[in-house]
């Protein structure tokens, strides 16, 4: 029998399990088979990758960045799902707020999620930073520090700021796309009250990370199961709609400078290694 | 000489692994299957061992009610007793790194239906005796924070 290949995967909900049960389940079936490990945070899965003691990390884009931070860039991105690519982040406004533009937002109180949600915080301080309004001088940042370790994996962050907006504690607050499409499509935010400000340049959001040591023929035996992987097939696509992708593709890594920029700005790894 | 009187009573159930991961328990003439210690699955072929472990307490406490209500005359229709239960920290049990606590029964709650044209009065007597003769509920109570509650319906 082959050696596992070693995963380890951030557990923000006990649900969680289940998708690696499935996918380790598939993967024994496809002759590959995986052992996976389960951490309560990014930075001890980022350890754990660095020190050797997983062989392949499903990272969040921070922790991405985190270990190719480590690690000198020799990190490569195996694999992500679809629906990583080219995420945005929407910055919203009551529409009777007379807000019609970034400018209009000095002074005001902007609620973010997690301190280290990319989606949520990093990113969408960062594009005021780039629209000349720096978080904190030129406006308030109301953050919702929910379940901090687990990078914004979870909505929980989100739903508090849009709720901090909506109930005028807030004067924005930071949405990804994916939390907009959906929580319009069932009432949890009503457009006709809320609407779109301004939106951050498309980001990537989590991939498969090894490191440079991890075998290139393991890596390409690795990826090529995952990729075997079929919505059309049941006993996939129970999986891949509770991790919310249609299909997994190759990882690439073009997607992460502008978290790259934010992380290093906001001084978030010094803050996170002092 | 007469022998000691027997106080004490050992029961004794054998345990064997099933294939697939479950396990079979046998007791007396029976026999039940145990499909995993704590699944959050929709559906599996038998129990987790976190579902016994609550169910018994609602059966104990169902048959204890029957058995005092009986006692006492009390004309009884139904009894449904509906339990849930969380455990400290569910993740310590999937072996997540880092996270804290421990992966043992942490609460139950639940609510005892009884349908009857009794006196609550009576019925409430009958339910405090079941409580306190109950073997689970008394070894639940020490370690975990059990709240049961009695709902009395005509």
């Amino acid at each position: 029998m082959p050696k596992p290949v070693v995963v380890g995967a951030v557990i923000y909900d006990p649900k969680v399990v289940l998708i690696w049960d499935i996918i380790q389940t598939f993967f024994a079936g496809e002759g590959c088979p995986i052992d996976c490990v389960f951490y309560s945070n990014y930075e001890l899965q980022v350890t754990a990758l660095v020190d050797g003691h997983i062989d392949v990390a499903w990272n969040s884009p921070l922790a991405w960045v985190d270990a190719q931070r480590r690690t000198g860039g020799r990190c490569r991105a195996l694999a992500m799902r679809d629906t990583d690519r080219d995420r945005i982040t929407h910055l919203l406004v009551r529409t009777d707020s007379g807000i019609g533009a970034l400018e209009g937002l000095r002074g005001k109180t902007v609620a973010t999620g997690a301190v280290d949600s990319p989606q949520a915080t990093l990113l969408p301080l960062h594009h005021l930073r780039r629209y000349g309004l720096v978080p904190e001088r030129d406006c308030a940042v109301r953050r919702h520090d929910l379940l901090v370790g687990k990078h914004g994996d979870h909505i929980g962050g989100e739903r508090d700021a849009l709720r901090s907006l909506q109930a005028g504690e807030s004067d924005a607050a930071a949405l990804l796309d994916l939390n907009w499409d959906a929580w319009r499509a069932d009432g949890t935010l009503d457009p006709s009250r809320i609407r779109i400000l301004a939106s951050t340049a498309p980001f990537d959001h989590c991939n498969f990370t090894v490191l440079d040591r991890f075998p290139a023929e393991r890596a390409a035996e690795w990826t090529a199961v995952l990729f075997r992987m079929r919505y059309e097939n049941a006993a996939h696509r129970e999986m891949m709609d509770l991790e919310g992708l249609k299909a997994w593709l190759p990882g690439r890594t073009s997607g992460y400078a502008a978290l790259e920029e934010a992380a290093h700005e906001s001084g978030f790894f010094a803050e996170a290694t002092r | 000489m007469a022998p000691l009187p027997e106080v004490d009573h050992r029961w004794s159930v054998r345990v064997q692994r099933a294939g697939d991961g479950h396990a079979r328990a046998y007791a007396r003439g029976q026999a039940f299957d145990v499909d995993s210690q704590a699944s959050l699955r929709e559906t599996d072929p038998h129990p987790s061992a976190v579902e016994y472990a609550i169910g018994a307490l609602g059966g104990d406490l169902a048959c204890g009610l029957q058995r005092e209500a009986a006692a006492r005359a009390l004309d009884i229709h139904a009894i449904e007793v509906s339990l849930s239960g969380r455990l400290d920290n569910v993740l310590v049990h999937f072996g997540v790194v880092g996270e804290q606590g421990h992966p043992g029964l942490a609460a139950i709650e639940g609510i005892v239906y009884v349908g009857t044209e009794a006196p609550e009065a009576e019925v409430e007597a009958a339910w405090r005796a079941t409580l306190a003769r109950s073997p689970l509920f008394h070894t639940l109570t020490r370690c975990a924070e059990v709240r049961m509650s009695l709902r009395v319906m005509p």
